[in-house]
């Protein structure tokens, strides 16, 4: 149960990042900076997939990183394993382009990275525990109530 | 059984999400680098507003005409004429790359040299950009007016057209007007004048590197694109 909290709490602070830099992105203003590279990362062709934001796919994937984390079994754990993995993957990706091709630095995507690499290991952490302890858990605290 | 069955989910998910991420790289390595230049230069504000020249300007320090750490052991002096639809497919496609890899690392400084030979408008457009190097802002101006560029001498360097790029650029319209005809403003433009007639300076854009206490050298670059430019720039500097 506190993996799938802590796992809803990270997803919470990730979409607020991506919504801030989704807001960013349509509202066409710069985005608030220490670092000095977040406009010019923002504004880079890897800001975009497809024409999308990535930012927007952030907020979707946390979004649905936060509903599954609600959800038991072992459905749950494995769906969301692959969208954790998938994001912290890209993630890993788009801190590459910023040390490499764009040359710039946003701490909005660092602070994102962080996020999407505890993801990662929390989903996967959960996938490989036995299901059953969940299932167990919930039974001892309900006899408990009783 | 059940530990198996789990450890082999893990591998499923971490294949899933090699693919998924391996084809997307793919596909943004297909794309080629978008980088500035690419496009056909967009002439409305909100486009201006993202031009990768802006933006790679954010952080990198301007002291009137010059971009760059005053510590930098080479200044590339730029002659530029602000009608020159060259300059402005080279600011929006080279410049980015050259200010990331030379400027910002320390390399070298950009100083910029105006000139007005293509006719009355870039004379205007020239002086705004002088007129906002007082506020530290001429290259913001310069790129601002490229975004805004009209066809030669159409009168296309409008009051209008100045404050909108100077209010897209942070610069203060007011002092930019008062500044415009300026004796200083004027100066800077003979000055300009004199040192491209001393190079010998063939057209825009052209380049000369300075590194005191040498005099400046007029620079042969083989192409303006930014790869070319910049590997020529590279094997000009370590002379």
């Amino acid at each position: 149960m506190k993996l799938r909290v802590a796992t809803a709490a990270l997803a919470i602070g990730g979409a607020a990042i991506a919504g801030y830099l989704t807001y960013v992105h349509y509202a066409h203003v710069a985005p608030i900076c220490t670092t000095g590279g977040c406009e010019e990362v923002q504004r880079s062709k890897y800001a975009e997939l497809a024409g999308v934001p990535v930012a927007l796919l952030g907020v979707i994937a946390y979004a649905t990183l936060f509903a599954l984390a609600w959800m038991r079994g072992e459905l749950a754990a494995f769906g969301a394993a692959i969208i954790a993995l998938t994001g912290a993957a890209f993630s890993g990706y788009l801190l590459w382009a910023q040390l490499g091709p764009i040359g710039a630095i946003c701490q909005w995507c660092l602070a994102n990275d962080a996020v999407s690499a505890a993801l990662a290991v929390l989903c996967v952490v959960r996938l490989l525990r036995d299901p059953s302890q969940e299932v167990f858990a919930s039974a001892r605290r309900t006899i408990v109530a009783r | 059984m059940a530990r198996n069955r789990r450890f082999l989910l893990l591998v499923a998910a971490v294949v899933v999400a090699a693919l998924v991420v391996g084809s997307v790289v793919a596909i943004g390595a297909g794309r080629g680098d978008s980088t500035p230049g690419t496009t056909t230069r967009a002439k409305s504000p909100a486009a201006a507003a993202s031009s990768p020249a802006s933006a790679v300007l954010s952080g990198v320090p301007q002291d009137g005409l010059t971009l760059g750490k005053p510590t930098a052991p080479a200044t590339l002096l730029e002659f530029v004429d602000p009608q020159c639809p060259y300059c402005a497919r080279w600011s929006e496609a080279t410049f980015p790359v050259v200010v990331r890899r030379f400027v910002k690392t320390g390399r070298l400084r950009l100083e910029l040299r105006g000139l007005h030979f293509l006719g009355p408008d870039s004379e205007t457009a020239l002086r705004a950009v002088l007129a906002a190097a007082q506020q530290n802002k001429a290259w913001n101006m310069l790129d601002e007016l490229y975004a805004r560029q009209g066809a030669e001498n159409s009168g296309w360097v409008t009051d209008a057209v100045l404050e909108e790029a100077a209010t897209a650029a942070g610069v203060d319209v007011a002092k930019m007007r008062a500044a415009h005809d300026s004796p200083r403003v004027t100066a800077q433009i003979l000055e300009a004048d004199a040192a491209a007639s001393t190079l010998g300076v063939p057209g825009t854009p052209s380049f000369a590197l300075a590194r005191p206490p040498a005099t400046p050298q007029l620079l042969t670059i083989p192409s303006l694109e930014p790869a070319d430019f910049a590997a020529s720039l590279e094997s000009d500097l370590d002379r």
